[in-house]
């Protein structure tokens, strides 16, 4: 027996239809909302991730600053910092422009990884990128870390908003061999655009038209297919537009990375199952005049992701939420001839949360001890990895990651 | 009574020969120019329905790969393009794909791109994929014996699959591998073993600035044993033995048939063209005239069967709007939609159909007319589709309904739809059911978001 198109239509989301439909019913339909887990649980299973990505080679040294070594301020004889007034412990502060970063180190929410870094570091923006995004340092992968994780342990559920990319192109570490991870620009992109010129009442019967023209239909399997994605689709962007309407956000996001990850917070308070969530913010490529462009980056990386966990405490999930933050590499211990910095090697990681056991981790590199003018790392960044994967998205991290690491105790 | 769409129809292999019940008309030319072409223009159909369907498929494959209408231009814009970059190669095809005369031709070099599928992600010289994809231009329909045996020297794929490091005594089985696995037989028609020799074969083989050449001090010529055989096998030796397994030709007939005619062909389709492909002696033109001119391929079966990839659905869509659009708007569009040319996901290239809808993918999609039909404030053409209406003298909204079903829909709606879409034309700012009469004020108000619905229908999506 066939449904009718314009039965469906008539029929509201929570209604008996929708279960009709089966394998269709929106993802967020048959999830437990966040509250119902106990956020007490370390690896629920509704415990979510947000990589945020800093492209371009974050100079580590100007981030978690050596400011206690000599060896430091006669390499960086313009570009150093000798501000110390956000110190980590006696020897290492943060960038000054990172204040907010402070306060959630001063919580116990932001741990600081230090020299993170692989074996035989590749200098080359692409190749250490995806490095660092197939976990792979040797051999070309074309599916990513994360793409792995999705693979492995999300396979058979319903992928379609398992990981969600904020931005306009997929990460490498996002490619699985499955379904394909949507990139979400802006939620106003998400969903049926209205056409310029007409007016509100057309916009809602174009609306209302395209879901009937659309409604599940089985004539063929084709067309079965594609009705019951659209319908999926259609419903569910109308419910995240219905969330974006209801969302409010607790704080003031900055622009750049601040929107995205506003955004994120967004679709999280959403329920709609998303596990990852991947954004990125650019510009760290600072071969010349370094300050105070850098700073200003670092700052906007602290006071985004503070926001964004103030956000997300504020609406009591903030203990579900685990960020990441890693770059493709660091950056030389001298600056060079324009007051900048070339490509380099280690840099440090952070990783912040309300479940996050703040403070300080790997040791730092030291700068007597450098590999042609390069830190050597002491963190292999894959530890980092296996430690999300196994403590917080309950995953068996050498199946994902194709190899053993042993798991840090950030969480 | 069976369901013409749900069964493949009886006879198959037969020509297709046009009836009352089924006649030689836009639907079926369209059909084709979706699948052997990048889709119908009122141009192109009016031509092929001017034809028998054979003259029609011969018109369409019977290019001369030789005649690149292009290389002029390119030589024009040689202060402009940078082929080294990927990005811009991507450009300069979609450029190709919205002017050329012989849409055929790219249709077959795309075909061929996601078979031996190879990504700038690892390649990085954006000249050396443009030189794959030329290959692919020039011996695309050629014999699928001498395409592949090109494949293997070709530079991209010597890079792509590691063949500039497979050097005798440290072989690299990389390329011996995914020939096998993915270029011709499929994965159990090879042991481990067979892996290890055949890379031994392909040895040697280097691209440098110069072209690609054989050296000889890093090519092993000692016996290797493939498929029982042994030989001191070279890279040509090599992909002849291959092709002389029985697995080859039921591995490249079945992705033709899916590629051309139906994502779910049966053994009986696969057994007959594998059977036709031997025949030919690898020869691909006459087997897939053959297969395009069949009653099996002008079926209900087929038609609509396949799920347009985004290269088709956008390159599709500007087609059909007239062919105007930049092309850095039309590869964003296909890129968000999941298609990246020259980055596909691996070398198995793209899954196709059901993997390229997505929540996010499918509502791009829906919007593309959105898109298409909106004026820009940025630099970039868009077609310009009030004027072909007006030119196509439509008036009235049942005729502005006909005129944009035809151009994309083959003039084929359900009446339901095109009532719906008429009602929506009717519909006055305040609420009421008024007059409808095409000008520049309804094409805003009222076509430009028909325009979009008709390209938001599932049956838009179908190729």
């Amino acid at each position: 027996m066939k449904t009718s198109r314009r039965d469906l239509l008539k029929v509201s989301l929570s209604g008996a239809a929708v279960v009709s439909i089966g394998s269709t019913i929106p993802a967020f339909l048959t999830r437990f909302a966040l509250a119902d887990t106990p956020a007490t649980n370390p690896v629920a299973r509704d415990n979510i991730l947000v990589v945020v990505q800093l492209s371009g080679g974050n100079d580590g040294l100007n981030t978690v600053i050596p400011i206690g070594d000599d060896v430091y301020h006669k390499s960086r004889q313009v570009i150093g910092i000798k501000d110390r007034s956000l110190m980590l412990d006696d020897t290492l502060a943060l960038n000054p422009s990172m204040t907010a970063f402070k306060e959630l180190f001063s919580q116990g929410k932001l741990a600081v990884i230090n020299g993170c870094g692989y074996p035989q570091p590749n200098r080359s923006h692409f190749r250490s990128m995806e490095i660092w995004q197939t976990a792979d340092p040797i051999n070309f992968q074309t599916s990513g870390w994360l793409g792995h994780y999705l693979d492995h342990m999300v396979r058979g559920t319903d992928q379609s908003l398992t990981a969600i990319n904020v931005g306009s192109q997929l990460p490498t570490a996002l490619v699985t061999d499955g379904a394909p991870v949507p990139s979400i620009q802006a939620i106003a992109d998400f969903g049926l655009v209205a056409d310029q010129g007409i007016i509100a009442r057309d916009v809602a019967a174009e609306n209302k038209l395209i879901a009937a023209m659309n409604a599940v239909r089985e004539e063929t399997p084709a067309l079965q297919f594609l009705t019951r994605q659209a319908t999926n689709a259609i419903v569910s962007a109308a419910e995240i537009h219905r969330l974006t309407n209801n969302y409010k956000p607790d704080v003031a996001y900055p622009g750049g990375l601040g929107q995205s990850l506003r955004l994120i917070a967004q679709l999280i308070a959403g329920n709609l199952g998303t596990r990852l969530y991947y954004c990125e913010i650019g510009g760290f490529d600072t071969h010349s005049a370094e300050e105070p462009q850098h700073s200003q980056l670092l700052g906007a990386v602290a006071s985004s992701i503070s926001a964004f966990h103030k956000d997300l405490a504020a609406k009591r999930i903030d203990d579900k939420v685990v960020v990441m933050c890693f770059s493709e590499f660091g950056r030389r211990v001298e600056q060079n001839a324009s007051n900048g910095t070339d490509h380099g090697t280690a840099a440090p990681m952070f990783v912040s949360g309300g479940a996050v056991k703040g403070g300080l981790y790997g040791r730092y590199p030291s700068l007597a001890d450098l590999d042609a003018g390069d830190l050597k790392y002491t963190t292999d960044f894959r530890r980092v990895y296996a430690t999300i994967l196994e403590k917080w998205l309950s995953a068996d991290s050498a199946a994902v990651l194709q190899n053993s690491f042993q798991p840090m105790d950030f969480i | 009574m069976a369901n013409d769409f749900l069964t493949p129809p009886e006879n198959p292999f037969a020509p297709f020969v046009p009836a009352a019940a089924s006649p030689w008309d836009k639907r079926w030319a369209s059909h084709l120019l979706r699948r052997a072409a990048l889709g119908p223009t009122s141009a192109m159909v009016d031509k092929l329905t001017a034809l028998s369907p054979a003259k029609a498929v011969d018109a369409l494959l019977d290019y001369n790969p030789a005649n690149d209408p292009f290389s002029a231009e390119l030589d024009s814009l040689a202060d402009f393009l940078t082929l080294s970059n990927a990005d811009q190669v991507q450009q300069w095809w979609y450029h190709r794909m919205l002017n050329t005369t012989q849409p055929a031709q790219e249709r077959i070099a795309l075909y061929w791109h996601n078979h031996f599928a190879t990504s700038a992600s690892k390649v990085m010289d954006g000249k050396m994929l443009a030189g794959q994809i030329d290959l692919f231009r020039q011996k695309g329909l050629g014999s699928f014996r001498e395409l592949l045996k090109s494949v293997t020297k070709d530079p991209a794929m010597l890079v792509w699959l590691d063949g500039q490091t497979n050097r005798k005594g440290k072989p690299n089985e990389n390329y011996g591998r995914e020939v096998m696995e993915l270029f011709t037989l499929g994965i159990g028609h090879y042991t481990e073993q067979d892996v290890k020799e055949i890379a031994r074969a392909f040895t040697g083989w280097q691209a440098t600035s110069a072209g690609v050449a054989l050296n000889p001090s890093q090519f092993d010529a000692d016996d290797k044993t493939v498929f029982g055989v042994t030989g001191p096998l070279d890279a040509d030796g090599a992909i002849d033995l291959i092709l002389q397994q029985p697995a080859a030709a039921e591995h490249l007939s079945q992705k033709l048939l899916r590629a051309f005619v139906h994502p779910n062909p049966t053994q009986l389709h696969i057994d007959y063209y594998a059977s036709r492909l031997l025949e030919h002696d690898w020869e691909i033109k006459p087997v897939l005239k053959e297969m395009l001119t069949s009653r099996l391929f002008f079926s209900d079966w087929a038609y609509r069967s396949k799920i347009k990839s985004p290269v088709e659905l956008v390159v599709g869509a500007v087609l059909a709007m007239g062919g105007r659009a930049g092309t850095e708007f039309v590869r964003q569009q296909a890129n968000r939609m999941g298609q990246t040319l020259l980055y596909p996901p691996n070398v198995k290239g793209w899954d196709g159909e059901q993997a390229w809808i997505n929540s996010n993918t499918l509502l791009l999609r829906f919007n593309l007319g959105q898109r298409l039909a909106t004026p820009s404030s940025e630099y970039i053409t868009k077609p310009d589709l009030e004027t072909a209406i007006k030119t196509r003298g439509a008036q009235t909204a049942d005729e502005v309904i006909n005129c944009l079903v035809d151009l994309f829909l083959d003039g084929r709606l359900d009446a339901q739809s095109r009532t719906d879409l008429a009602d929506f034309m009717y519909i006055g700012p305040d609420g009421k059911t008024t007059t409808f009469a095409y000008n520049h004020n309804t094409y805003t108000t009222k076509v430009r978001p028909v325009i979009h619905m008709l390209m938001a229908t599932p049956e838009y999506q179908l190729a």
